[in-house]
C-alpha cells in the first residue's frame, strides 16, 4: 500500500467514524426531561403572570420609574442638541444672506459695464442666478466710484464674465474686410486727400502702361487722367 | 400528529399546539426526538468531536424548537431546519471548546484494537494528523466536508443548511478533499522527518 493510499484510508477512517457515531444511551429520555422542564418553566411563568397581574403592573411601573431619570437625561440632551443645531443653522443662514447680498450688488454693477474686452468663459452659476436682484440707489453711487478697479479685479479672479459679442451684420463684415487690406498705420492715415492722391497715382500708372504698349505704336489711352477708360485699338 | 412525506413534514399538530399547554407542546416536540435525534447528534459531533457537548447541543436544539413551537407550521423542511439549528449551536459552542482538545481521545478510540501496540500508536498518530489538517482547512470547505461525512445528508440538504448552491457545495467538497489529502501527505512527511 502506497503512502497516498494510506492517507486516503486515514481520511476515510476519520470520516467513517464521524458517520457512524451513535448517541449515548438514554439521551432521548434526558432530552424529554429537559423538554418537560422547559415546558414547566414556561407554564409557571404563564400562570404567575395570569394570577398576579398587579405584580406585572407593579413590575412594569417599577421599570418605568427606574428608567425615568435616564429618560429625563436623554430628553435634556435632545433639547440641548436641538437648540445647538437651531442656533448654528440660524448663524449660517445669516452669514449666507449677507455674503449673497454683497455678491449680488457687485454682480449688478459689473453687468452694466459695456462689453469692452473678451474674457475667458468660466461658468459661475451662483453669480448668474443672483444677477437680476435689485440694487439700492446709494449702493449704486458708491460702487460706481470704484468701478474700473472692481472690473479689473473681477476679470482677474474670473468672477466677471462679460456677455458674448453679438454677431456682426453684413455691412460690418464688409467694412472689416476692406479695412484689413492695409496696415494699421495706413488705416490711420486714410483721409479723403490720401484717397484722392492714391486714385490719381493708380490712374497715372494705368495710363503709362497702356500708352507705352499699344500694338501700332499709337497710344490707346486718350481720355483724361481723372477718369481712365480702356478704348478699342483702332 | 406528525406525518412524513419524503423529506418534508406536515405538522398537523402545530395548529393545535398554538392553543395547547406547554406540556402538550413538549410532548409534541418530543415526538421529533427519536426521528431526528441521531442525525442531530452526528451533526453536532462532527463539529465538536465531543459526545457530551454534542448531546447538550441536541438537547438545546429541541428546547429551541419548543420555544418556537407556535411557528412550526411555517417550517418548510423540518429536517433541514433542525440540522441548521443544531449546526449553528454547535458552531457557537466551538468558540468555547476546541475540538482539537478531544482529538487525542477520538484518534485513540479509532485506532484498531486488534493490531499490535506500536502499529496502533502509529495509526493513532496518523489519524490525529488527519484531524489536525481537517481543522486547518478553510471554514467553508471544512463545513462541507464534515456535513458530507454524515450519510443522511444529501448535497441539496447541505446546500440548504449552509445556504449555498449545490454546485458550490460540490466544488467546495472536491477542493476540501484535495487539499486535505495534500496537507496530510505534507504533514505526515514532516512528522516522519522530525
Amino acid at each position: 500500500m502506497t503512502h497516498e493510499d494510506q492517507h486516503d484510508q486515514a481520511i476515510e477512517d476519520v470520516l467513517h467514524a464521524l458517520r457512524i457515531t451513535e448517541p449515548p444511551q438514554g439521551y432521548e429520555a434526558r432530552i424529554h426531561n429537559a423538554l418537560l422542564q422547559a415546558a414547566v418553566e414556561t407554564q409557571r411563568s404563564i400562570t404567575f403572570n395570569s394570577r398576579h397581574p398587579e405584580r406585572n403592573a407593579a413590575k412594569s411601573k417599577y421599570l418605568l420609574v427606574s428608567l425615568l431619570p435616564y429618560m429625563s437625561w436623554a430628553a435634556a440632551c435632545v433639547v440641548v442638541l436641538a437648540l445647538g443645531i437651531a442656533v448654528r443653522s440660524h448663524l449660517q443662514s445669516t452669514s449666507t444672506r449677507q455674503s449673497s447680498t454683497r455678491k449680488v450688488s457687485q454682480r449688478n454693477v459689473i453687468s452694466r459695464v459695456p462689453d469692452a474686452s473678451p474674457a475667458p468663459m468660466t461658468p459661475v452659476p451662483a453669480l448668474k442666478k443672483q444677477a437680476l436682484l435689485p440694487v439700492s440707489k446709494s449702493t449704486q453711487n458708491r460702487e460706481e466710484v470704484a468701478q474700473p478697479q472692481r472690473i479689473e479685479v473681477a476679470i482677474q479672479t474670473h468672477e466677471y464674465i462679460p456677455e458674448p459679442p453679438m454677431p456682426l451684420t453684413q455691412q460690418e463684415r464688409l467694412v472689416i474686410r476692406m479695412m484689413r487690406r492695409n496696415t494699421a498705420q495706413q488705416l490711420a492715415e486714410y483721409t479723403p486727400d490720401a484717397r484722392a492722391r492714391q486714385l490719381h497715382e493708380d490712374a497715372q500708372a494705368y495710363h503709362d502702361y497702356f500708352a507705352a504698349t499699344s500694338l501700332d505704336g499709337q497710344p490707346i489711352y486718350v481720355q483724361s487722367i481723372e477718369h481712365p477708360q480702356i478704348s478699342g485699338a483702332n | 400528529m406528525i406525518s412524513a412525506e419524503g423529506c418534508r413534514l406536515t405538522l398537523a399538530v402545530t395548529d393545535s399546539t398554538q392553543q395547547t399547554t406547554p406540556a402538550a407542546a413538549a410532548d409534541a416536540v418530543a415526538v421529533l426526538v427519536p426521528q431526528y435525534g441521531t442525525l442531530l447528534f452526528r451533526v453536532a459531533h462532527a463539529a465538536l468531536r465531543n459526545r457530551a457537548e454534542a448531546e447538550d447541543v441536541v438537547q438545546e436544539t429541541f428546547v429551541r424548537v419548543l420555544q418556537h413551537h407556535h411557528r412550526l407550521n411555517e417550517v418548510r423542511d423540518m429536517r433541514v431546519w433542525l440540522v441548521r439549528i443544531a449546526w449553528n449551536l454547535a458552531l457557537d459552542r466551538r468558540r468555547r471548546i476546541r475540538p482539537s482538545q478531544m482529538d487525542d481521545v477520538f484518534a485513540e478510540a479509532l485506532a484498531s484494537v486488534t493490531v499490535p501496540a506500536d502499529r496502533a500508536l502509529a495509526q493513532s498518530a496518523h489519524l490525529r494528523t488527519v484531524l489536525e489538517e481537517m481543522e486547518r482547512l478553510p471554514k467553508a470547505e471544512r463545513h462541507v466536508l464534515l456535513l458530507n461525512a454524515i450519510d443522511e445528508m444529501e448535497t441539496a440538504e447541505i446546500a440548504d443548511v449552509l445556504q449555498k448552491s449545490e454546485s458550490a457545495v460540490r466544488s467546495l467538497l472536491f477542493r476540501a478533499r484535495t487539499r486535505l489529502r495534500e496537507r496530510v501527505e505534507r504533514g505526515w512527511q514532516a512528522r516522519r522527518n522530525a
